[in-house]
């Protein structure tokens, strides 16, 4: 009984989960870009890959699109292989920056994507939610920066896809070009889509998605909702020249740098109390919000109380 | 139908880059007036030159499109987003096939009627027909060599590659200059050249003579060759970017 109710559990479970990563290993020559990623992506959300600069994000989503293939673990997408043709018909992503053919226009750019795609969004569909309209007949070439990503993401979801994947989408665009595409990615979480995006800046997932992971040094060393993610990285750091001091509450991580001391702690004011019941001595005391970094850093420490 | 689609962005990216399209078109007809002309005087010169002239341009089209075309696009970001859109490698592969064939076509019509307007070349009609045989079937295996040169070597070198390729296999495979004309050394390397194949069942077509066979053989070896070369350089390619 007890085994027949937990084979349909893991079934139900294995039918809502859009992608699968399990122990992926991926290494570039002696470069280690993904040292065992686990996670499991449900359908119907928007998640997050949040982590500095060659955590592994892009290496992720390159296994997780079929572009790369990875050294060991298994690599499940929509229930199959993201090589398979059959797959990536229900996949939407966007090319690397920049890159498009540049004597081709954005209509005709839009035309051939959308021609491998079964159920493809219509033109007016697409100006919807992409100022596409005012550049249709524009050569790629002659497009700004900010223009080019936004057709870049437009793309990615021009083919109606079950998944998206958006890699760092709006890393160096204007204010105007980034809401743009925030409008159009929260416009698909309304639809019930799923999608996976990267990015570093915990704005960003906060405002784009509902689960973020957070990816460092090639492994997923946190996972969960928004509120969990920024409780846990949400901290302060607190440097002061003087002594290090054991037993300060709701610290992560204690550095000495030289004669300064660093602390990363969730409470500054806590901690700054405490220095000064305690008697510490101390001077040049600075504080100011963690970066994700920081905060990253002392997430893989497991120094987290 | 997808294939059509990759058809058409093909056709419209090349089309728009006179630099390739107009050089590909124009060439083999600008040496032929400048060159060819000279020593045309007869009707069997005529014929003889035609057909080594369209050897070259569909030559220029295996090297160029090929050969140069996949060099830069294996260092393009659309390739590899290409790569990922759900279309077989086959899909896009003869949406390629289909542009040479459009581009070879085109710069050896303006060839013919530049020959028929210029020159008294002529022959019946079974005769064009087997010219152009003999001519599109001998770019396959040179196309395979294209392919092979996309994938072994970098943008920068694929095209000094290519001239390179193209002008000493069509100069010493007798395009240029008739093979009795050659010095002796240069007509025995000549023989175990493609390209003096690909010449020997063309001007046995527009002589009307019947095809040797051992030129048919000689182009099938090469086709395997030039394949092999094309299969392992893509190979290769693609654990270097997809691994």
């Amino acid at each position: 009984m007890s085994d027949n109710a937990g084979q349909g559990g893991a079934l139900a479970c294995k039918t809502l989960a859009a992608v699968r990563l399990d122990g992926i290993h991926k290494a570039y020559g002696t470069v280690r870009a993904l040292s065992g990623l686990d996670v499991t992506l449900a359908a119907g959300e928007i998640h997050a890959f949040l982590g500095s600069n060659g955590a592994g994000k892009t290496t992720a989503i390159g296994i997780m699109t079929g572009l790369r293939r990875a050294d060991s673990g298994s690599v499940e997408v929509l229930g199959g292989n993201p090589q398979d043709v059959a797959v990536r018909r229900r996949i939407g992503l966007t090319p690397q920056e920049s890159g498009f053919p540049n004597n081709l226009r954005v209509s005709e750019i839009i035309r051939l994507v959308r021609a491998h795609y079964a159920t493809p969004l219509s033109d007016a569909d697409l100006f919807a939610r992409f100022p596409l309209q005012a550049v249709w007949q524009r050569q790629a070439g002659g497009l700004s920066g900010g223009q080019k990503r936004i057709l870049a993401v437009a793309l990615a979801f021009v083919g109606n896809p079950d998944l998206v994947f958006l890699d760092e989408p709006t890393t160096g665009l204007d204010v105007t070009a980034r809401q743009t595409l925030w409008q159009a990615v929260l416009r698909y979480r309304s639809t019930g889509g799923t999608a996976v995006l990267t990015t570093h800046y915990l704005e960003e997932a906060e405002a784009l998605a509902t689960r973020v992971v957070v990816i460092c040094e090639g492994r997923a060393v946190a996972e969960g909702t928004v509120d969990e993610i920024r409780a846990q990285v949400g901290q302060s750091r607190i440097t002061y020249r003087g002594e290090a001091r054991e037993g300060l509450p709701g610290v992560t991580r204690v550095e000495r740098i030289g004669e300064e001391v660093a602390i990363l702690a969730y409470d500054a004011d806590a901690v700054v109390r405490a220095l000064v019941t305690h008697g510490v001595p101390f001077s040049e005391l600075q504080v100011r919000p963690a970066s994700l970094e920081e905060a990253f850093v002392a997430i893989t420490e497991g120094n987290i109380s | 139908m997808l294939v059509i689609e990759h058809f058409r962005a093909q056709m419209l990216t090349l089309v728009r880059t006179p630099a390739y399209s107009l050089l590909t078109v124009l060439t083999p007809s600008i040496i032929f007036i400048f060159v060819g002309l000279s020593v045309i005087d007869s009707r069997q010169t005529a014929n003889f030159l035609l057909g080594s002239y369209s050897i070259f341009a569909a030559l220029g089209v295996a090297f160029f499109q090929f050969g140069v075309g996949i060099a830069n696009e294996r260092e393009s970001p659309w390739e590899q987003f290409a790569h990922v859109l759900p279309v077989s490698p086959v899909t896009r592969f003869v949406a390629a096939v289909l542009t040479a064939i459009v581009f070879a076509a085109v710069a050896i019509a303006i060839l013919i009627g530049v020959a028929l307007l210029a020159t008294d070349a002529g022959m019946p009609s079974s005769a064009w027909g087997r010219m152009l045989a003999s001519v599109f079937l001998g770019a396959l295996p040179m196309s395979l060599l294209g392919i092979a040169i996309g994938y072994w070597f970098t943008p920068k070198a694929a095209l000094p590659a290519a001239n390179i390729l193209h002008l000493t296999l069509a100069f010493a495979g007798g395009l240029f200059i008739p093979p009795e004309s050659m010095p002796d050394f240069l007509n025995s390397i000549s023989h175990v050249l493609p390209t003096r194949h690909i010449g020997e069942l063309t001007w046995a077509a527009v002589l009307g003579n019947p095809w040797p066979v051992e030129s048919w053989l000689w182009l099938a070896g090469y086709a395997i060759v030039f394949g092999i070369l094309a299969t392992l350089g893509y190979r290769r390619d693609e654990g270097i970017r997809y691994r």
